[in-house]
């Protein structure tokens, strides 16, 4: 028999866990509320005619955010035999406000209560028999981490889907009667074991429900009546109704020990989070992370795989063989000089990326990127902006893409669309060779470079945002933020090392891919142009088609210190793929002849640039437009051509004048060198300042509005 | 052209080839727009609209 499990609980409540631990999947399990933003599908691995969906993590039934909205919509328009509703044990009373609800629906739900481990670990005692007599359903305890108890919740969602069911009604006499009355609105081709659910839902008149059912209240008298005895509006009798209902419920089934203790993750929040202590813990914990990724675990790799693998190694290797088998000149040159050199350029980053993501991976494995959404909240309310516009961005230090997508979740659209702008400027995966080639070629690895760019990231957000905020288009208070902490835990290896292969395995396939196909351009583009014998391979990379092309545009990044044509074009194919940058530059300087003279592509690259210039050519291509990935990504979560295009200029403007400030303003201090530069590079920043301080338009109403496309 | 010079430019052609299949069947799967593996992200979903929750909320409203 065939049987649809819907898996539905509060977020964070282990869900995915469970999720991966039924169907044998490997979904990603993040420890941060909102992991699972859609649903998902898959089948019990004991018997594949069981379907389970994963819904998104809902605190109620209510409409208050996308997530609700649609797992509502699955579970009322969608037919669901058993909804197995996951509760996280060690914080039953919140969790029990959505089982309250789900119990109104007409479907047969089975609790289980997840985190048996953390109970025990306590001392706690539930008394599952008589919570499950109270609730009028099965609770089954479980540890969905561990694998306890799977077998036994899924021989009774078998069982529960075979028999029938009742609703649960928890409302007084006084309630029930108006309820009741309320039920004769309803159609009559509404399923009867639904009546409840929607009764309650017009008594708290949930305009998307009454608008579907398509009817109308004509006689407000019945709600208003019991609102004006109860003083208390409709919604709030409900919840109230919903929380006395579970005050009594626990008071006779669960016994918690030690209630004032602290747990744990309690006493890490006290200094984690403390209001002053947080904002330096989390600039030391990215500073670390940058640094051992960037400069020092990861570049030993790294200079390995450059200096060795890339270079003393396999150039050599391809070259002795294309040598011995007679292979044309202008091929040798392709496969060396272009595809070698460029890919091998950016594969030689992948130690410091993989580092980098491993840091990343247990930062969020263990609870404190969760935390880091919620200190940047306290900073970001302060200019107008939610914290949640922040989940995006941590998101963002992998790849920009499911960045700007995770923006979707917030329900402002002012915010959803300031957000979806400032995502990318966090340095992505992608970026982090750049950060890494200029650290390690211009500042000889100086620790500050890379998580300065970090903090550079960090920084043009929020300068964004308080200059967009002040503008009528953005104008608005935040949206409220409020998101559980999850507990923190020890990083689970598995999870981690999976995330970093996952992330580190998409960076190598691109290298392969798209990369690859660049290089041949580019090597085309750098390899012919014009010569007095007309069109021919080039001997002077200066008279070649990519010169041609660069020195048309090269003039505008002059003032920002790098006007020679090569950076200019590095900077433009970074628009393809981001590590494009860093090959590019393994192209044009050389890369591939490190064995042969000894001239490594940090030498020559280090000829090129100043401290200073090189720095502003960072800060450009860290700020300025993302691949064209991520623009997709912008134009179809912005889903306007206007919008779009705004965003792609203002992250270009933004960056330009973030690159001209450094560069003009740091020349004129560290070398005294004053020009015409320095007067536009003063009259932008004494701008941004005025943006920044200026007044702001009249707050209005807060527009809130879902994305959907 | 010699012999040589033809097959290693084969081979090449071939990798060239088989980089472009799969940035278009990555495409066409809707892995393209990260390189990154679907079955491994928490917000997969959001890339697959036709199979998206959003869509049946979309007619609605």
């Amino acid at each position: 028999m065939s049987i649809q499990v819907a898996l539905a609980g509060n977020p964070n409540s282990g869900k995915t866990t469970l999720f991966n631990a039924l169907t044998g999947s490997n979904q990603f399990v993040g420890n941060w509320p909102g992991v699972t933003v859609e649903k998902k599908e898959g089948r019990y691995k004991g018997d594949k005619e069981i379907k389970i969906t994963d819904l998104p993590g809902i605190y109620s039934l209510s409409p208050y955010t996308l997530e609700e909205v649609v797992s509502r919509e699955f579970l009322l328009k969608e037919k669901v035999d058993v909804i197995l509703n996951i509760i996280d044990g060690s914080n039953l009373e919140r969790n029990l406000y959505l089982t309250t609800q789900l119990l109104e629906l007409g479907i047969p739900v089975v609790v289980t209560i997840n985190m048996l481990d953390v109970i025990d670990k306590r001392g706690d005692k539930i008394d599952y028999v008589k919570l499950s007599k109270e609730l009028g359903c099965p609770v089954v305890p479980i540890s969905a981490l561990k694998n306890r108890g799977i077998e036994e919740l899924m021989e009774t969602v078998v069982k529960s889907a075979q028999c029938s069911f009742e609703t649960k009604n928890i409302y007084s006499t006084e309630l029930n009667l108006v309820l009741d009355q309320l039920s004769h609105l309803l159609p009559g081709s509404l399923d009867q074991h639904k009546t409840l659910f929607y009764s309650v839902k017009l008594f708290e008149r949930d305009n998307k429900i009454i608008t579907s059912l398509n009817i109308k209240i004509e006689d407000e008298n019945i709600i208003q009546s019991i609102e004006k005895k109860m003083d208390d509006d409709s919604e709030s009798i409900i919840t109230d109704a919903r929380y006395s209902y579970i005050t009594d419920l626990i008071k006779d089934c669960y016994v918690k020990v030690n209630r004032e203790k602290l747990t744990s993750s309690d006493k890490i929040d006290k200094i984690v989070t403390n209001r002053l202590l947080a904002l330096p813990i989390f600039a030391l914990v990215m500073f670390v992370v940058y640094y051992v990724s960037v400069t020092t675990v990861g570049t030993y790799v790294t200079d390995w795989t450059n200096d060795v693998l890339f270079g003393e190694m396999i150039p050599p290797a391809i070259e002795g063989f294309l040598v011995a088998i007679n292979c044309a000149a202008w091929l040798q040159s392709l496969i060396l000089d272009g595809i070698v050199a460029g890919v091998g350029a950016v594969l030689g980053f992948v130690p410091q990326m993989l580092v980098l993501f491993i840091f990343l991976a247990v930062l969020e494995d263990c609870g404190y990127m969760a935390r880091v959404a919620f200190i940047m909240d306290r900073i970001f309310r302060k200019f107008g902006l939610s914290g949640k516009s922040f989940i995006p961005m941590l998101i963002g230090s992998g790849c920009g893409v499911p960045g700007i997508m995770a923006s979707r979740t917030i329900e402002s659209d002012r915010d959803r669309k300031m957000t979806i702008m400032t995502t990318t400027f966090i340095p992505c995966g992608a970026k982090l060779p750049i950060i890494a080639l200029i650290a390690g070629a211009l500042f000889d690895g100086a620790s500050w470079v890379s998580p300065s760019a970090y903090f550079l990231g960090v920084g043009a957000i929020i300068v964004s945002g308080i200059i967009l905020k002040k503008t009528k288009m953005f104008v608005g208070d935040p949206a409220p933020f409020v998101m559980e902490m999850p507990a923190y835990h020890a990083p689970r290896v598995l999870n981690v090392l999976r995330s970093m292969w996952e992330r580190g395995w998409s960076f190598i396939k691109k290298a392969g891919t798209v990369i690859l196909l660049s290089t041949i351009v580019i090597w085309f583009l750098q390899s012919f142009g014009f010569e007095d014998s007309g069109f021919v391979m080039v001997d002077d990379i200066n008279n070649s088609l990519l010169a041609t092309i660069g020195q048309t545009f090269a003039w505008i990044f002059t003032p920002l210190g790098w006007g020679e044509w090569k950076a200019a074009v590095a900077s433009i194919t970074g628009l393809v793929a981001k590590e494009n940058v860093v090959a590019t530059f393994g192209q044009l300087y050389g890369f591939a002849e490190v064995a042969d003279d000894g001239v490594e592509i940090w030498g020559t690259l280090a000829a090129s640039f100043t401290a200073l210039s090189a720095y502003s050519f960072l800060a450009f291509n860290l700020l300025c437009a993302p691949c064209f990935a991520a623009m997709g990504a912008i134009k179809r979560e912005m889903n306007n051509a206007k919008w779009t295009a705004f965003a792609i200029i203002y992250q270009c403007v933004f960056a330009y004048a973030v690159a001209l400030i450094v560069y003009q303003l740091g020349n004129l201090i560290i070398n005294g060198v004053f020009s015409i530069g320095t007067i536009v590079a003063f009259i932008v920043l004494v701008g941004m300042i005025f943006l920044l301080v200026r007044k702001g338009k009249t707050s209005e109403k807060l527009e809130v509005q879902y994305s959907v496309h | 052209m010699n012999l040589s010079t033809f097959l290693v430019l084969c081979v090449l052609i071939l990798i060239i080839s088989l980089c472009v299949r799969t940035i278009i069947k990555d495409k066409k799967s809707g892995k393209s727009s990260c390189g990154g593996n679907c079955g491994g992200c928490g917000s997969a979903s959001l890339c697959h609209r036709s199979k998206s929750l959003y869509d049946v909320y979309k007619k609605q409203v």
